[in-house]
C-alpha cells in the first residue's frame, strides 16, 4: 500500500533522502526512527508530494504519487506532529470541514462516530478546539481518517509532546486502525512507542534506511542498542 | 463546478460570523451606509425644495422690476441655478466645490458661486459622509482588515501542508476565501441597495436614472472586486499576517489618500490653468481690442457706428430705423461672448488634459478611476457641470440678445432718450430652465473608466490565479 522505490531527495548537494526503498502492507504500522535530520520528515513529504524527488518513486495503493497526486492524496490521511485545527470552530466542525474537503458526507451523526471511534468523548466533540488538548487535537486527525476511511495514514512524530497516558491512548488508537487494514508509516523519535505500537521499525541515519526489523522480533532494550549503534556509526 | 472552493468560502462565512470585529465592523458599514442614504436624501429633498424656490424667485423678481430701460434690466442681470440631481444623494462628486448659483449679466460670464463646500473646513468634508466615500475609502479598509490574514494565517499555523495533503490547492483556497470575500461584500450591498431603489422609486426618476445607479454600482462592485483579489493575493504571498496588514494598508493609503492628492497636484503643475484674477486680466486685454457698447470713444466702437450710419446714408442715430445703442450692445455683446467663449476653451482644454492625466494615472490607483467613474455616473462630473455652465451662457446670451434687439427695435426717433420697458416684457421674456442631457454617455468617456476598472479588476483575478509561492516552501 505504501512504497518506495530507490527514492532519493537532495537540498543544496546533501542527500536528505538517499536510494529509499519501503514497501508497508495493509494491517502493518512501519515506524521510521532516526535522530533530527536523518530524512524521516522528508521522506513523508515526499510521500505527500510536498517534494519532487531527485530519483525513484512513492507509491500510494500502487499509484506514483508524482504522477496522481490528487488521486493518492484522496487515499490518504496526514497527521503532523502539531495538527493545527481551527480553534474557534468545534471539533465536529473542523472534523465535518476537512471532511467535506476529502468529498466525505458531513452527516453530524456519522461525524460524532468517527469522533467516538477515534477515542474522542462525545461532550469534547460540541467543545471549541481551543479548548482541546494536543492528544485530543490529534485524535481529530484520527477521526478524520476514519471518515475519510482511509487506509493509508502517514504520521509525522504523533506523539511528540504527549503525556503518556495520551501516548498510550494514541498507540491503542493505531492498533485499532491496524486492524480496520491500515498501512501506516509514522515517524517517530520515541524507540518504547515504536516497539509497542509498530509491526516493523526502519532507522534511519542520514537520509539512509540502514535497518529495518520486525518488532517483536527484539526488546526495548535490543531496539534501543541497534539505533543507537546506527547513530554512533 | 469543483466543490472545494465552496466549501473553503463556507468554513471562511462560519469563522468570520464568530469573529466580533468582523461583524462589528460590517454592521457598522452598513449601518453609516444606510445613514449616508437617509441623511442625503434629506438634503436632497432640502436642497431641491431651495433650488425650485431660489429659481422660483429669481424668475419674480425678474418679471417684477419695474419699468426700466432694457439694458438697465440686463445690468440688473438675473440667476441660473444648478439643479441637484437624485444619484448627487450617492456621489455629490465636484458640486460641493463647483458651486450652484450663477449670476447672469450684460458683457460678462460669471463663475458659479455658493458652494456647500465654502461653509466647511476641511476636516469636516472629510467628515462628510455619502456612499461614494464610504465605497471608496472605509470599504477597503473593511475588506483589508477581514481579509490580511485570509492566506497567511493558514501557514503561521502550519494548516497550509494539512490542506495540502487533503489535496487542496493553492488557487482553490485562494478562490474559496476570495469568494467568501465576495459574500460579505454582497451582505453589504444588499441593504444598500435595496433602500436605494426604494429611494429612487419614490422619487419616481427617469429610467436614465435607473441606468446611471446601475452604472455607479457596477463601477463600485467592480471596485470590491479589485480590493478583494488584492488583499487575498497579497495574504498569499507575504510570510506573516503583520506583513501583508502593512503592505495592504501601505496599498490603500497609496491608492485612497496619498495617490489621488499627488496626482492632483502634478496635472495642476504640468496643465496650469489660470487663476480668475489672470484670468480676468487675458479676456479684458482681448474685450480692449474689440467693441465696446457702453465707451463712444472706443476706437471700434466709433468705425462701426461711422460705418453703420454710412450704409445708412444718415447724418445723425436717430435718422435710423433702429436704435444704434441697442444695435452696439448687441454687437459688442457677440463679441465678448466670443472672446470669453475663447478663454472659457482654453480652459476647458485645460481641464479635460488634467482629467486626462488623472485618468491616465489610475494604472497606481485603482480609486481614481473607480471615483471618476462615479461621479460621471452621478451626473456630478466636471463634465456635467460644463454642460450646466454652457446651457445657462446660452440662456445669459438669448436674454441680452432679446433685451438689445428690443431696445434696436423700439426705442427708435424720439422714443430713443430715456427708452423704458414695463415688467409686462420682462414676464414674456425666455425664461431658464437646465435640461439635463438624456443620454448618460454624452461627452463623458464612464465607458472608458469602467474599461480601465475592469482591468484592474481582471489583473487582480490573474494574480490571484497565481497565489502563494511564499507557502510552497
Amino acid at each position: 500500500m505504501i512504497e518506495a522505490e530507490g527514492l532519493t531527495k537532495s537540498f543544496n548537494g546533501t542527500k536528505a533522502v538517499h536510494n529509499l526503498t519501503l514497501n508497508i502492507k495493509q494491517g502493518e504500522v512501519y515506524c521510521l526512527l532516526g535522530a533530527n535530520g536523518a530524512g524521516k520528515t522528508t521522506t513523508i513529504h515526499l510521500f505527500l508530494d510536498f517534494l519532487k524527488p531527485d530519483s525513484g518513486d512513492a507509491l500510494i495503493n500502487g499509484i506514483s504519487v508524482f504522477s496522481s497526486p490528487v488521486e493518492t492524496k484522496k487515499a490518504l490521511t496526514y497527521i503532523p506532529e502539531n495538527l493545527a485545527l481551527y480553534p474557534s470552530l468545534t471539533g465536529i466542525e473542523n472534523l465535518a470541514f476537512f471532511a467535506g474537503l476529502g468529498g466525505e458526507k458531513q452527516d453530524e451523526e456519522f461525524l460524532i462516530q468517527c469522533l467516538s471511534e477515534a477515542g474522542l468523548q462525545q461532550e469534547a466533540c460540541r467543545k471549541r478546539v481551543s479548548r482541546y488538548s494536543k492528544g485530543m487535537r490529534q485524535k481529530v486527525g484520527v477521526a478524520l481518517a476514519i471518515a475519510r476511511n482511509s487506509k493509508v495514514l502517514l504520521l509525522d512524530e504523533p506523539t511528540s509532546g504527549l503525556d503518556p497516558a495520551a501516548s498510550n491512548d494514541f498507540a491503542m488508537l493505531m492498533h485499532r486502525m491496524m486492524e480496520r487494514g491500515s498501512a501506516i508509516l509514522m515517524a517517530t523519535h520515541d524507540l518504547f512507542r515504536a516497539k509497542e505500537t509498530g509491526t516493523r521499525a526502519g532507522i534511519m541515519n542520514k537520509g539512509v534506511l540502514v535497518e529495518e526489523i520486525y518488532t517483536h522480533t527484539v526488546s526495548h532494550s535490543d531496539l534501543e542498542q541497534l539505533y543507537l549503534n546506527h547513530m554512533k556509526g | 463546478m469543483n466543490r472545494i472552493p465552496l466549501i473553503i468560502c463556507r468554513h471562511e462565512l462560519n469563522m468570520l460570523r464568530r469573529n466580533k470585529s468582523v461583524v462589528a465592523g460590517s454592521l457598522l458599514i452598513i449601518a453609516i451606509l444606510l445613514m449616508s442614504v437617509w441623511t442625503g436624501a434629506q438634503y436632497y429633498g432640502d436642497l431641491s425644495e431651495q433650488h425650485a424656490a431660489a429659481e422660483e424667485t429669481a424668475r419674480a423678481q425678474w418679471e417684477g422690476q419695474e419699468a426700466k430701460n432694457p439694458h438697465s434690466a440686463a445690468h440688473y442681470g438675473t440667476h441660473a441655478f444648478k439643479p441637484v440631481t437624485v444619484l448627487s444623494v450617492l456621489d455629490p462628486g465636484v458640486d460641493r466645490y463647483t458651486g450652484v448659483s450663477l449670476f447672469l449679466e450684460a458683457h460678462r460670464q460669471n463663475v458659479t458661486g455658493y458652494s456647500p463646500a465654502e461653509d466647511h473646513n476641511t476636516l469636516s468634508r472629510f467628515g462628510d459622509l455619502n456612499a461614494a466615500f464610504i465605497f471608496s475609502f472605509l470599504f477597503p479598509l473593511l475588506i483589508i482588515f477581514t481579509g490580511y490574514r485570509m492566506m497567511v494565517q493558514e501557514r503561521e499555523t502550519r494548516m497550509y501542508h494539512f490542506m495540502r495533503s487533503l489535496g487542496v490547492t493553492d488557487r482553490q483556497q485562494a478562490a474559496g476565501k476570495a469568494l467568501a470575500l465576495w459574500v460579505v461584500t454582497g451582505v453589504m450591498f444588499l441593504p444598500f441597495i435595496l433602500v436605494t431603489s426604494g429611494f429612487l422609486i419614490f422619487q419616481q426618476v427617469a429610467p436614465t436614472e435607473w441606468i446611471r445607479f446601475t452604472g455607479m454600482m457596477l463601477t463600485w462592485v467592480l471596485y470590491a472586486g479589485v480590493c478583494i483579489h488584492i488583499t487575498i493575493w497579497v495574504s498569499s504571498r507575504v510570510r506573516s499576517s503583520s506583513n501583508a496588514l502593512v503592505l495592504l494598508l501601505g496599498v490603500w493609503i497609496i491608492s485612497t489618500l496619498a495617490a489621488p492628492r499627488l496626482i492632483t497636484n502634478v496635472a495642476s503643475a504640468v496643465y496650469p490653468v489660470p487663476d480668475a484674477i489672470t484670468l480676468e486680466q487675458y479676456v479684458q486685454a482681448d474685450l480692449d481690442s474689440g467693441i465696446d457698447g457702453h465707451n463712444p470713444l472706443n476706437q471700434h466702437t466709433a468705425a462701426f457706428r461711422d460705418s453703420v450710419m454710412a450704409a445708412h446714408n444718415a447724418e445723425s442715430p436717430s435718422d435710423l430705423p433702429f436704435n444704434l445703442s441697442g444695435l452696439m450692445l448687441q454687437v459688442s455683446e457677440e463679441y465678448e461672448k466670443r472672446v470669453y467663449d475663447r478663454h472659457r476653451r482654453k480652459v476647458d482644454t485645460l481641464h479635460d488634459r488634467q482629467v486626462r492625466l488623472y485618468r491616465a494615472a489610475s494604472f497606481v490607483s485603482p480609486t481614481l478611476v473607480a471615483q471618476l467613474a462615479s461621479m460621471g455616473f452621478a451626473g456630478t462630473d466636471i463634465h456635467a457641470h460644463r454642460d450646466f455652465y454652457e446651457q445657462a451662457e446660452e440662456y445669459r446670451f438669448q436674454l441680452m440678445t432679446e433685451l438689445n434687439e428690443h431696445l434696436k427695435k423700439h426705442a427708435v426717433g424720439d422714443d430713443a432718450y430715456g427708452f423704458t420697458a414695463g415688467n409686462e416684457f420682462y414676464k414674456q421674456t425666455v425664461s431658464y430652465r437646465y435640461e439635463r442631457p438624456e443620454t448618460i454617455f454624452s461627452g463623458v468617456p464612464h465607458a472608458l473608466q469602467l474599461v480601465l476598472l475592469s482591468v484592474w479588476f481582471l489583473a487582480g483575478l490573474i494574480c490571484l490565479s497565481y497565489p502563494g509561492t511564499a507557502h510552497s516552501d
